[in-house]
């Protein structure tokens, strides 16, 4: 009993003097410069972020986010992309990197996102 | 006739003398307080015979907040864990888990160093449980400062139960999580926390179970003010048999690693927030 009591007091300190106390450093956003390109830069967020684990065809919101469906779900969907009011689409606060949804964008994805609806929401 | 009956009764009489002086001598564990050494999201003080082998699935399904056109979440996305726990010396187990929700690889040992006994000499089971948590995902998702201790994560918990009657069993506990890194706009590095389970036996078999994790202000060394501190609250049902478990439940945390429950569950306390989950645990004796 006290073999083990001193076993296990020297194996939460092994443990806990592995505690270190790190500031999570966030990659630097860089602000584009050239036109979004929905294909190459918006797609594959909800493909890496593993959206698409969940918003397919059958998803309960409708919204669909797998290759090949996900421009006209989301333009089909109300709300989801709002070129008049870009900052209030769903598609921008929903999975924002500060929100509480199940999957969030990174801080880059944030301002992409926003770009490409801010420059009209383009099927390119 | 009286002749052989006289000597019959002085027989039983004395090997009740006997085998009553024998249980007071010793005085055996309870049996069986909880059904399972896990009880929803926590550690019971349990720990199978020596040589138990335990396979976990544990099981959280979307939230309530699509209603039936998911099933109340039963058809949205999951968080799983699958784990192994093996009892390597009387009242000590050792384990490790694989978690779906960061892809973190858990060790965790558990050590029960008093057992409520029927009599009463000892009132209480105390436990032991720790783990360090090892998350999986690319470097990429560490930030720009890359190294391993940052994938580490750690929980340690002290907890006593006691066993009231066949029917009632309660635990409370006290724990403290920690992160190796943390998005300090968001989370704390560490948490103190206070647990209380149980269990009501209904059927043989049957029990309504419950939990409850409440996180701490207390050492919040990020000073991040508007972390939000949720209880983690669980309502359920389990069927447990000699080397079976299944646990059915509505709780509130969609994280199933303690130190995530206690410091990375952020959703907002909304009863359509909830989620429906399950654990099922496996003994197997070598």
């Amino acid at each position: 009993m006290k073999r083990m009591f001193l076993i296990m007091i020297f194996g939460v300190g092994l443990i806990f003097s592995s505690c270190e106390y790190e500031a999570y450093v966030a990659p630097e956003v860089i602000v584009p410069t050239e036109p979004i390109s929905f294909s190459e830069q918006i797609q594959p967020i909800f493909s890496n972020q593993n959206c698409t684990g969940c918003h397919t065809d059958s998803h309960a919101s409708g919204l669909d986010l797998t290759p090949g469906n996900s421009y006209q779900s989301l333009m089909s969907n109300t709300g989801v992309v709002d070129t008049l009011n870009p900052a209030t689409s769903l598609i921008v606060t929903i999975p924002a990197s500060t929100g509480s949804h199940y999957k969030i964008y990174t801080a880059q994805d944030d301002l992409l996102v926003l770009t490409w609806i801010e420059e009209g929401a383009k099927n390119n | 006739m009286k002749k052989l009956l006289l000597p019959f009764i002085a027989l039983v009489l004395a090997n009740a003398v006997v085998f009553a002086q024998e249980e007071a001598a010793v005085d055996k564990p309870v049996v069986e307080p909880f059904g399972s050494g896990y009880l929803i999201d926590n550690q019971t003080t349990l720990v199978p015979y020596p040589k138990t082998l335990e396979f976990v699935i544990q099981h959280k399904f979307g939230t309530l907040e699509n209603g039936r056109e998911d099933v109340w979440g039963i058809y949205n996305s999951a968080n799983v864990r699958l784990a192994l726990n093996f009892v390597v010396l009387k009242n000590v187990q050792v384990g490790y888990g694989l978690t779906k929700e960061g892809m973190v690889h858990d060790f965790s040992a558990k050590w029960t160093f008093l057992e409520q006994t029927r009599k009463n000499s000892v009132p209480l089971s105390v436990s032991f449980y720790g783990n360090i948590g090892i998350g999986g995902l690319e470097k990429e998702s560490y930030g720009l400062e890359y190294e391993f201790m940052n994938r580490l994560s750690m929980f340690g918990q002290l907890n006593a139960s006691r066993k009231f009657t066949d029917r009632i069993t309660l635990q409370a506990g006290a724990s403290f999580s920690h992160f190796n890194q943390t998005d300090t706009s968001k989370y704390d590095y560490d948490r103190i926390g206070l647990h209380l389970i149980g269990r009501f036996k209904v059927t043989e078999q049957g029990s309504v179970i419950f939990n409850y994790d409440q996180p701490l202000k207390a050492l919040q060394l990020s000073n991040h003010e508007d972390v939000k501190l949720h209880p983690n609250v669980a309502l359920g049902y389990e069927i447990a048999t000699v080397s079976h478990a299944f646990q059915f439940y509505l709780g509130y945390s969609k994280q199933l690693l303690p130190q995530y429950v206690m410091i990375r569950e952020t959703k907002d306390f909304d009863f359509n927030q909830f989620n429906f989950g399950f654990v099922i645990t496996r003994l197997t004796g070598y």
